[in-house]
């Protein structure tokens, strides 16, 4: 329980992973919620983290059946308006591709092109929320560059 | 809002966005990846809409001690049931089917207006700031259907907005 939880390559991909679908669902929820109240109309952005939101749970289920469950799982307070959002869970869901990229079992070494797709969502909803970020990713895999 | 409010506007809903699918569906390029990820999506809201409709007995079914899959399928019965009963309206103003996809299907886009507009009166007047709305749609089974239904709508028109932007870059 001490152990520091968010360490990038530390753990097993699973839990991680599923923790990235909870944040993403709450920011998904967060943002449509905001969105109906005319708080912050974004309908294009919720739609995008939710395409990305997909794959990661796509991704989560290729793992499923090797993980247990967490029972000690924090929800968390996403914020959408926080630029360092993208900048993190970008950083995460590469590590996890990463790791699923050189797993022996092939069906988990699918789940990498599930993250992938979910990055290029995720970006794609940064695009509409921060239109001034830079689009280039602060973090790359050397597999990404060509 | 009652039971009766609800259902009729979802079928306004529904009908909406079957005209919408229609529409797109007739699109020259059926086989291109946008329009394809569109219409899955929209394929999609019908079924969500149809248990959202079927919820509220949902309870009983699961103290019976039916598992998950028969009480999805008890809501879909339900739902078509329910919604069965209220007339489904015509949509107003619809223009007849064009080959080629050169806008955003109208009708698309006033669904969304009802589906959200139907989610707020469920929700109830007074309770529409937006920590209160997320409540809801966390906590309530109906909410969070209808929020469903409304994320694969946006998503559906983001994508074919997607397309049409890659057409007009060429």
């Amino acid at each position: 329980m001490i152990a520091r939880r968010d360490d990038l390559f530390s753990g097993r991909v699973a839990p991680r992973l599923a923790r990235i679908e909870r944040e993403l669902t709450a920011a998904v929820v967060d943002a449509q919620s905001r969105d109906w109240a005319a708080d912050r109309p974004d309908r294009v952005g919720f739609a995008r983290l939710g395409q990305a939101r997909d794959e990661v749970r796509r991704a989560v289920r290729r793992y499923r059946r090797f993980s247990g469950f967490s029972l000690f799982s924090r929800r968390r307070v996403a914020d959408v308006d926080d630029p360092y959002f993208y900048a993190d869970l970008r950083r995460r869901i590469e590590a996890c591709a990463a790791a699923a990229r050189a797993d022996r079992s092939y069906k988990r070494r699918a789940a990498a092109t599930d993250l992938e797709y979910a990055l290029d969502w995720l970006a794609a909803a940064q695009e509409v929320s921060h239109p001034q970020a830079p689009s280039r990713p602060l973090f790359t895999t050397s597999e990404g560059e060509p | 809002m009652a039971g009766p409010a609800l259902y009729a506007e979802l079928n306004a809903v529904r009908a909406l966005v079957a005209h919408g699918l229609a529409d797109v569906s007739t699109a020259s390029e059926m086989g291109q990846f946008w329009i394809r990820s569109a219409c899955a999506r929209l394929a999609a809201i019908d079924a969500v809409l149809v248990e959202a409709a079927g919820v509220p007995l949902a309870g009983v079914t699961m103290l019976a001690g039916i598992s998950m899959l028969a009480g999805r399928r008890v809501r879909m019965a339900l739902g078509r049931r329910r919604l069965a009963r209220h007339p489904t309206p015509g949509v107003p103003g619809h223009t007849p089917r064009r080959p080629g996809l050169v806008i955003v299907p109208e009708t698309l886009l006033h669904a969304r207006v009802r589906l959200v507009s139907a989610t707020l009166r469920h929700v109830g007047s007074g309770r529409w700031s937006a920590p209160e709305l997320r409540r809801a749609a966390l906590a309530d089974p109906v909410t969070r259907r209808l929020a469903e239904a409304d994320l694969l709508l946006c998503q559906a028109v983001d994508c074919m907005e997607r397309y049409l932007d890659d057409l007009a870059k060429g």
